[in-house]
């Protein structure tokens, strides 16, 4: 039984209780109505769950919330946009969950539409993410489910982004956008999302949103987010991704906002040569948390699948690392490496690392590791012996470190703004100074 | 890929007359047990405790095992043979029982008795006896079974028993410490590094029996032993349980290595019988400099659950574990370490090797967790696969958890299968093909056998090789 | 220049160095000697200030241009400042930094340290050629990784483009001949003579005597079990050579 009940008040008032507002609406509030039951008896994800065990994601996080749209301003989001409009002139913007159609401009032939119709509505359930807690609390939540289709044999490098801005007005709300990007057979699509907060003040408030992508044979996508979500936000993603034959998705996750960010990755490689190679650095100060969770299942032969995963833990901030890797009978020859980096700065901030092999077949290639540590005592002191000061030389060493990740990414442009912001410090973000309770060690079952 | 019945050649049964309680698990068992003991008031004092707190546990399940049901009450809790008398003499054993061990390669006569290693057997539920006892404690050195240690050293038991293992660590353990029978003690005074290597030999014999050892080892300041365990049973058509519980202690500048080379018969190929091997051991590195190294050949039961964990407690404390886990048939095996970093400059090693063969399941799960006063921690841990065959299935399981800022800590895996062009290679030279699979699969197990004392490596050698042959091919 | 005094080392709870008195003036070349385990490295180490080295007893004292200063007060990167140089003996790798964006901080922070000019980064380019082109450096070595993937010589070469670069009034080489090919040893020792000048010093960390026949010290100091136990003139090197480490009583 679930026990957010806030958040199951809400919905069952608006699902349950309501007829659709339009034709539009029609088909997405039968598919709630349906998921509905499912949700209420689901159990709230806790520390006895081995996958949540480490997170910080609490019930009470529901509460208090104001789960209704907020009425959209124009003034601080067009100003950021109209800065970034050079360098992002195709671009989705969200603000406070809602979509801007006004703000919002795609390349030619590629076009974002709500699912309305059931047909597509039924053919999009298939991918959706009808089982975990906040899963269905997305699609529940949502009050549109989009869709982008890139069309077979689309090749341009031109970035499309997906703006995700939350601004002041939010405060003690949630948003939970959700959208699904086809990518059809023999097309390339650069995509960079960006969650930022434009406000002042550190306020709270809850974002899960989920995006599915569907590579069709031959298909490439190269995707990178940056999060700089509020201080004292809660950020939920998740990322489920199907790939056929030959396809190839890249991600590239940089985490660098929230207070409690937890960032979930499915992948599935469904046919041969099908590969996936995920990135991700996360950045944590204060008593940030962040928790990524990636699985992917290698379900057929020759599939690839690498991950890189690198973090930087300053204060009392806590990082968590899951990477399960599954190769089931089917995925002979087959390869799989991953690692995980973590540099610890802070003198009370903690790491959890759990690099996860499940091998079902032999005639694989499967290497994980993962390291925690300092900085490198003997790189320190030789950039200190050539007059560069302590601050500087870890500066260097810090860019150093992030760099493997920011070079994952082939375009210039968005290597260009992650090094801005990365490296370039986010002083510009006001820093959360409230002082929260410790960490507190999950226990352990096994004997 | 054959599939003919492994060949065990420990699955034969002793024919002999035990004595036996009445099957099932009651409290009356335990005040049986605690009787044919002749236990002190303190010790059944202890049983009942643990028996209380175990009934109100039920079977953990979160392991990556599919354990069928185990119906406790069709155990036999306590078998020893009738001819069993414990002021007898190892020589005064009946001459089917030295047999029985002479013919595991045990020798126990006088005159046959190895010399650089002291026995303790157990048969069933009961220690026969042990040899150069005499010998070790002229050092100090005390090496018994532990039956025999409650009664003439209990203040040294009282003072150390579940020190290391509460009986409420677990459900086994619970178990452990109500219904425990016979296993081993040593202790070893201030400064004296043991002359031989102490052994202990597991022979389950009566069907039905489970087989629930204790074995306490402590070891004072400046002190140093070698300890080596063996076990095997006959072959069955029933599951038998095996839920042990190891102490270790090592003080200041001790030092505990303890080798297991585990073949307790793991049922037929087809997946019948076989011993279910549950056992908690935990080492605690209470002392500055001290050193715990856990080192183990597991190469059978049908399902083997356990992770042999080291505490490091005193400041500059080593702990180290080095495994090969060797599953075919329709073996079970999700075996690991924990190491805990408690004290400063602590250190610990792991390295890990498993083999998956036939429809076998081989999970690997360790812990490595520094805890915030634990300065300066290192790691190294190394856990790699290899897979024989498409139906095996391996999975590793490392759990890294980090919450002090100097700790530095390195993790490694792998999962491959037997190098192709290695094995053309090696061929190419001569070498049949079974014989080629040997060595490649040696070599990789290579880093742990040499922490494996001398016989003891090239038994495992040997051991792997028979257990292999008609696997692969 | 610099003035050692009955100095005494400690690293890893061992005793190193165990009291050197040493005087070096501007314009000389000192070259240090020894067998394994004598305490060169050491010495070159607590000179550069590396934090695993406790100076126990004793003291250094460096001639800022104004005054002596106690060493001991100066942190690394400052000391780096004063103009101090040390070559590593192993120098470090650290992928992800280029060679130029690393050369261009060091020598950003040292010439402002100095109050020099500092350049723009084609104009820094362009003074690095003619030192690279001595050193028979290629321009694709500034793309690289610090010391990434460099062979020896690579990485020996790379020490001394810095100490041409930044030109300092003490440099401490350690073993900057070790693994060298004969080629890239005269291409060192090249740099080496065009770097020293009446106002600068070297100290010389080597093994061998070969390296003292491109370079001619003025002094030369035999380190043994932690003391100099032995001090002479260039023709010291030839008698070691001949005569071996133990004749100087190394070990007794």
């Amino acid at each position: 039984m679930t026990y957010a009940s806030s958040i199951v008040n809400y919905l069952t008032n608006e699902i349950s209780h309501k007829e659709p507002v339009d034709n539009d609406h029609m088909h997405l509030l039968q598919l709630k109505k349906k998921l509905l039951p499912l949700f209420k008896m689901h159990s709230f994800p806790s520390n006895s769950e081995e996958f949540f065990r480490y997170s910080k994601i609490k019930e009470s996080d529901f509460d208090h919330l104001d789960f209704n749209p907020v009425p959209v301003t124009s003034t601080s989001s067009t100003l950021l946009l109209n800065q970034f409009s050079n360098y992002f002139k195709h671009k989705i913007v969200f603000v406070d969950g809602e979509l801007s159609q006004a703000q919002t401009m795609l390349p030619k032939g590629i076009f974002i539409n709500k699912i309305t119709n059931r047909d597509e509505l039924d053919e999009a359930a298939k991918l959706l993410d009808q089982k975990s807690f906040f899963g269905l609390m997305n699609i529940l939540h949502t009050r549109n489910i989009y869709q982008v289709t890139i069309p077979p044999d689309y090749k341009s490098s031109e970035i499309i982004s997906t703006f995700h801005i939350t601004t002041d007005n939010f405060k003690q709300h949630m948003s939970t956008p959700c959208v699904l990007i086809k990518a059809l057979e023999n097309s390339y699509a650069n995509l960079f999302s960006l969650h930022l907060y434009l406000g002042i003040e550190s306020h709270y408030y809850v974002t899960n949103s989920a995006l599915y992508l569907n590579l069709k044979k031959n298909a490439v996508i190269d995707f990178s987010k940056l999060q700089m979500e509020s201080d004292n936000s809660l950020h939920i993603s998740t990322i489920k991704a199907c790939l056929d034959q030959n396809a190839i998705l890249n991600t590239q996750l940089i985490s660098l906002g929230g207070k409690n960010s937890r960032e979930n990755q499915h992948i599935s490689l469904l046919d041969q040569n099908a590969r996936a190679n995920l990135y991700g650095l996360y950045d944590l100060k204060n008593e940030m948390q962040s928790d990524h969770y990636v699985e992917i299942v290698h379900q057929y032969e020759k599939t690839y699948s690498h991950q890189l995963f690198k973090g930087i833990l300053k204060d009392q901030s806590h990082g968590v690392f899951t990477g399960k890797v599954s190769i089931t009978k089917d995925a002979k020859h087959s390869v799989s490496t991953q690692l995980n980096k973590n540099i610890i700065l802070g003198e009370k901030a903690h790491m959890t690392s759990r690099p996860q092999l499940m091998i079902d077949t032999d005639d694989v290639k499967c290497t994980h590791g993962a390291t925690t540590g300092q900085m490198d005592a003997e790189q320190l002191f030789y950039l200190k012996t050539r007059g560069i000061d302590d601050n500087q030389a870890k500066k260097m060493l810090y860019h150093a470190f992030a760099r493997e990740i920011i070079e994952a990414s082939p375009c210039g442009k968005i290597r260009q703004i992650l090094n801005d912001y990365i490296l370039n410090n986010k002083e510009t973000l006001s820093s959360d100074q409230s002082v929260t309770n410790r960490c507190q060690h999950g226990i352990f079952s096994f004997t | 890929m054959k599939s003919i019945d492994t060949k065990y050649k420990y699955g034969f049964a002793t024919d002999i007359d035990s004595f036996k309680f009445n099957i099932g698990l009651s409290e009356d068992t335990i005040l049986q047990i605690s009787k044919i003991k002749e236990e002190p008031p303190w010790l059944l004092d202890f049983r009942l405790k643990a028996y209380q707190h175990f009934k109100t546990l039920t079977p953990p399940h979160w392991a990556n095992l599919k354990i069928p049901p185990i119906n406790l009450d069709e155990i036999y809790y306590y078998s020893a043979p009738k001819s069993f008398n414990e002021k007898k003499s190892l020589d005064e054993v009946d001459p089917e029982l030295l047999r029985t061990f002479a013919k595991l390669g045990i020798p126990l006569e006088e005159q046959k008795r190895l010399s650089s290693v002291a026995i303790d057997a157990v048969f069933d539920s009961v220690s026969l006896g042990t040899t150069h006892e005499d010998e070790l404690s002229k050092l100090g050195i005390i090496f018994c079974s532990i039956s025999k240690a409650i009664k003439e050293y209990p203040d040294l038991v009282k003072k150390y028993l579940s020190s290391v293992v509460p009986h409420t660590d677990n459900y086994y353990a619970a178990l452990n410490s109500a219904v425990f029978t016979d296993g081993s003690f040593a202790y070893i005074p201030k400064g004296v590094k043991c002359p031989m290597d102490l052994s202990t030999y597991f022979r389950i014999n009566e069907g039905k029996t489970g087989q629930f050892e204790r074995t306490l080892i402590i070891a004072e300041a400046g002190s140093l032993v070698n300890y080596l365990e063996g076990c095997t049973a006959p072959q069955r058509d029933e599951n038998q349980l095996h839920a042990a519980v190891v102490e270790l202690i090592a003080m200041e500048n001790a030092e505990i290595n303890y080798s297991t080379v585990q073949n307790w018969y793991a049922g037929t190929h087809q997946g019948v019988g076989g011993i279910y091997n549950f056992v908690t051991k935990r080492g605690k590195c209470l002392g500055v400099n001290s050193k715990i190294s856990w080192t183990q050949v597991e190469a059978g039961s049908a399902i083997t659950w356990k992770y042999p964990s080291c505490l490091l407690i005193g400041e500059n404390s080593q702990g180290a574990f080095y495994s090969v886990a060797l599953t075919n048939g329709h073996m079970q095996a999700d075996t690991g370490t924990k190491m805990i970093h408690i004290g400063k400059n602590t250190k610990s090693t792991i390295i890990a090797k498993g083999i998956c063969a036939d429809q076998s399941s081989n999970t690997y799960r360790g812990l490595v967790k520094i805890l915030p006063n634990a300065h300066h921690a290192r790691n190294y841990s190394q856990c790699d696969s290899m897979l024989v065959g498409e139906k095996s299935k391996a999975n590793t399981f490392p759990y890294i958890e980090v919450n002090n800022h100097s700790a530095t800590i390195e993790h490694e895996a792998s999962t491959s299968k037997i190098n192709e062009d290695q094995l053309f290679y090696l061929e190419s030279r001569g070498i049949d093909r079974e014989k080629c699979i040997s060595m490649i699969i040696n070599g990789f197990c290579k880093d742990v056998f040499k922490k494996l004392p001398l016989e003891f490596a090239a038994e495992a050698s040997r051991l792997l090789e028979i257990k292999l042959e008609n696997s692969v091919g | 220049m610099l003035k050692i005094n009955n100095l005494h080392v400690m690293v890893d709870d061992k005793l190193i160095l165990k009291g050197i008195d040493l005087e070096i003036n501007q314009g000389e070349i000192h070259a240090i000697m020894g067998p394994n385990g004598s305490g060169k490295s050491t010495l070159a180490k607590v000179l550069a200030g590396h934090p695993k080295y406790q100076i126990t007893e004793g003291s250094i004292e460096f001639f800022d241009g104004q005054e002596y200063i106690n060493l001991a007060e100066l942190e690394i990167h400052e000391r780096a400042k004063s103009g101090i140089f040390l070559g590593f003996q192993y120098p470090t790798e650290i992928p992800g930094i280029s060679n130029l964006g690393f050369l261009r901080e060091s020598v950003n922070n040292v010439w402002k340290a100095q109050g020099k000019k500092l350049l723009g980064k084609d104009d820094f380019i362009d003074f690095l050629h003619p030192i690279m082109d001595i050193l028979e450096m290629k321009e694709l070595f500034l793309d690289r990784s610090i010391n990434e993937g460099f062979s020896g010589g690579e990485k020996k070469k790379n020490e001394i483009l810095q100490l041409m670069i930044l030109d300092p009034k003490l440099a401490i080489l350690d073993e900057t001949d070790s693994g060298l090919d004969i080629d890239a040893l005269k291409v060192v020792a090249e740099g080496i003579n065009r770097f020293k000048r009446p106002f600068n010093s070297t100290i010389l960390i080597t093994h061998y005597q070969r390296l003292l026949d491109h370079i001619i010290p003025d002094f030369i100091h035999v380190l043994g079990d932690g003391k100099i136990i032995r001090s002479g003139t260039k023709d010291l090197a030839l008698e070691l050579e001949l005569k071996g480490y133990n004749w100087t009583g190394v070990g007794k």
